[in-house]
């Protein structure tokens, strides 16, 4: 309403204006004219006193010029001297008129200068276009006002009154705007119409949507029981690590092992694992690769101290443009241990609990591997046959397993003590000299030597036994295992056929 | 034989009337001792209309025209202005009025303005070109 006021009022105002030059204009010219017109009026008695140089008539002429209003002033001459001229005249703005020859109209025999009351004249044009502008205004104001109150009435109410209705409606409900039937027909009636269209379809769309999110509702929640009751332990992670789900599963097992389930990933992991830089590792790969991952990592769980393994899977997803990574967590620990027991069962040797001949040979393949020296004592006990032969088997597993261990408590756990099968024993010392390695099988030599008491159906026996050891170094004498225990079996044939009792270091 | 002469004498007069009617040149002339031989058209309108009041070598000329009633006053100012006899009047009422110039002296008859020219050395005026006698001087012809 205010915009309406606004606008017919500097409408009045523009249009005014340019009237009030247009009238002006037109006045301005109008009074020119007249000065034209006065001029030519007179040409013909100033023609005559030009022609006859006649001063008074001259004067007459200017006379009656000057006596009109819009004239300032004005002159007469011939073609060599002014005539006539009034007080007040100037060259200045003069407007020239020609005077022909009365008699002979191809010659012109001297010039009215007329000066026009441009004051006069522009205050005249003024005065007029004014008063236009006045009769004008006064019928053009009303009319405006008029029309601006009509378009309050009409327009700008009924308007105001939808906008206020619609401002109340409440989207997707079933209210509608009321239409007033005197708008019926018009435009306001059906600006109300159509939007009583428009909130029926909204109803519709809001009806639509409201069922689709119950569907959607409901799916999310399958999804979520689903997740959450999964017996796999999951946590849900964004790209920088930033823990979003963790499942009930997932839960108690960080919870058991004392982890925040809030801690950002893989860092809350990384604080207990064994070897945290090979985690770190492997899930930057992951997110980097974007590919599917597994490994297993060895913990230890800060509330019992005990070792825990734990599977990770890492997948990746991406969903609106943001990665996600599904970390599935299993505790493997279990099963890793039975792995362990199953290894540890099929390198020893059940009788004396010492790495079998399996076990020994891992190890020292390691060695190998790794470069490093060790010297091989190959233990061959002599005079075993005949305990077995004499006392039974039963004294003969007991010789195995007190010679096992002293021979275990003999050597330092760095090193290798195994039973190679039968009668025959390994012990692989490493980074020795051979004055070491002398001592040492002077001292195995010893415990063997040592008799072994056993009892039987209440007899205490003294049991004795001896042994013949070769010995080989890796790599002075052999770069294999199997050349390498070659040359001890050598050194440890070339003592069993003289001395028996002894050890010797192999030599070509 | 009256009615003979009668006749004839309608018929003089209705010749006489046409010839009148007629347009005829009309000539200038001036004293017979007067040293101009000849004037210009322009030296006449300044003459006639009272610019000037002298001869173009300086000595004084008088004007000499017919009453305002005579028909040869019409031909001759139509033909020296190219304007009708009103305008003519109406310029010389507006003249007398200032009083700067005054119009030629009037006489009635071509009779009279022959008498005036013969007898005023100075003098000058206009005639029919068949009222020119041997005692006169053209010094100027309209030609029809």
């Amino acid at each position: 309403m205010l915009i309406l006021s606004l606008s017919t009022f500097a409408f009045s105002v523009v249009y005014a204006k340019i009237y009030y030059h247009h009238v002006f204009d037109t006045e301005l010219k109008r009074l020119e004219s007249t000065v034209r017109q006065i001029s030519q009026t007179v040409s013909s008695t100033a023609s005559i006193a030009a022609y006859l140089e006649d001063k008074d008539l001259a004067n007459e002429v200017v006379n009656g010029l000057v006596s009109n209003d819009i004239i300032l002033s004005a002159a007469l001459t011939n073609k060599q001297t002014v005539l006539a001229k009034s007080i007040l005249y100037k060259d200045q703005g003069a407007l020239p008129f020609y005077l022909p020859n009365p008699f002979i109209l191809q010659e012109n025999i001297g010039i009215i200068y007329v000066v026009p009351n441009t004051l006069y004249i522009e205050q005249n044009a003024r005065d007029s276009a004014f008063s236009s502008v006045q009769t004008l205004l006064v019928v053009v104001l009303p009319m405006l006002l008029l029309f601006a109150v009509l378009a309050l009435f009409l327009i700008s109410r009924p308007l105001g009154h939808l906008s206020k209705q619609l401002a109340s409606v409440l989207p997707g409900s079933a209210q509608r705007i009321y239409v007033d039937p005197l708008n019926d027909q018009n435009e306001i009636g059906k600006i109300g119409k159509d939007i009583n269209v428009m909130l029926a379809n909204t109803e519709t769309l809001f009806e639509q949507e409201r069922s689709l999110r119950v569907e959607v509702e409901k799916l999310e929640k399958r999804f979520r029981l689903m997740f959450e009751r999964s017996s796999s332990p999951t946590v849900l992670v964004k790209e920088h690590g930033e823990v979003i789900l963790v499942n009930d599963a997932a839960k108690d097992l960080l919870a058991g092992m004392g982890i925040d389930s809030e801690e950002r990933f893989p860092e809350n992991l990384g604080q207990f694992c064994k070897t945290p830089d090979i985690l770190y590792t492997f899930t930057e790969n992951s997110i980097k690769l974007k590919q599917v991952m597994q490994s297993e990592f060895e913990f230890t769980n800060p509330l019992t101290l005990s070792s825990v393994w734990l599977s990770l899977i890492i997948l990746n997803t991406k969903s609106d443009g943001q990665w996600y990574f599904q970390v599935f967590l299993a505790d493997i620990t279990a099963r890793k241990t039975m792995l362990n027991q199953l290894s540890h069962r099929a390198q020893r040797d059940s009788l004396t609990s010492l790495y079998n001949r399996y076990g020994a040979e891992l190890t020292l393949m390691e060695w190998i591997d790794s470069e490093t020296q060790f010297s091989l004592l190959l233990i061959d006990l002599d005079k075993f046959k005949p305990v077995n032969d004499i006392y039974g088997h039963n004294a003969g597993d007991e010789v195995l397993k007190q010679i096992a261990k002293r021979l275990a408590q003999l050597v330092p756990n760095t090193e290798l003590v195994s039973r190679w099968g039968g009668d025959e024993f390994v012990v692989a010392i490493k980074d020795v000299n051979i004055v070491k390695v002398n001592h040492m099988a002077q001292q195995v030599l010893d415990e063997i030597n040592t008799s072994i008491t056993y009892e039987k159906n209440g007899h205490r026996i003294e049991l004795n036994v001896s042994a013949s050891i070769g010995i080989a170094h890796f790599p002075m004498h052999a770069d294999s295992l199997k050349g390498l225990v070659e040359c001890a079996d050598v050194a440890m044939y070339s003592v069993k056929k003289t001395s028996k009792n002894n050890f010797t270091i192999y030599s070509t | 034989m009256r009615a003979y002469i009668s006749s004839l004498c309608f018929l003089l007069i209705v010749s006489m009337k046409l010839e009148a009617s007629e347009p005829q040149d009309i000539v200038i002339v001036v004293n017979k001792n007067n040293p101009i031989e000849q004037v210009t058209h322009r030296q006449l309108i300044d003459m006639y209309m009272g610019k000037y009041l002298a001869f173009p070598n300086g000595h004084m000329a008088i004007t000499l025209d017919y009453r305002k009633e005579h028909p040869l006053r019409s031909a001759f100012f139509k033909a020296l202005t190219g304007r009708n006899i009103s305008q003519i009047n109406a310029y010389w009422s507006r003249v007398k009025f200032s009083g700067k110039a005054s119009p030629p002296q009037a006489y009635p008859s071509t009779e009279a303005i022959i008498d005036k020219v013969i007898t005023t050395p100075s003098a000058i005026a206009y005639l029919p070109a068949s009222a020119v006698t041997d005692e006169l001087k053209v010094v100027y012809r309209f030609v029809q």
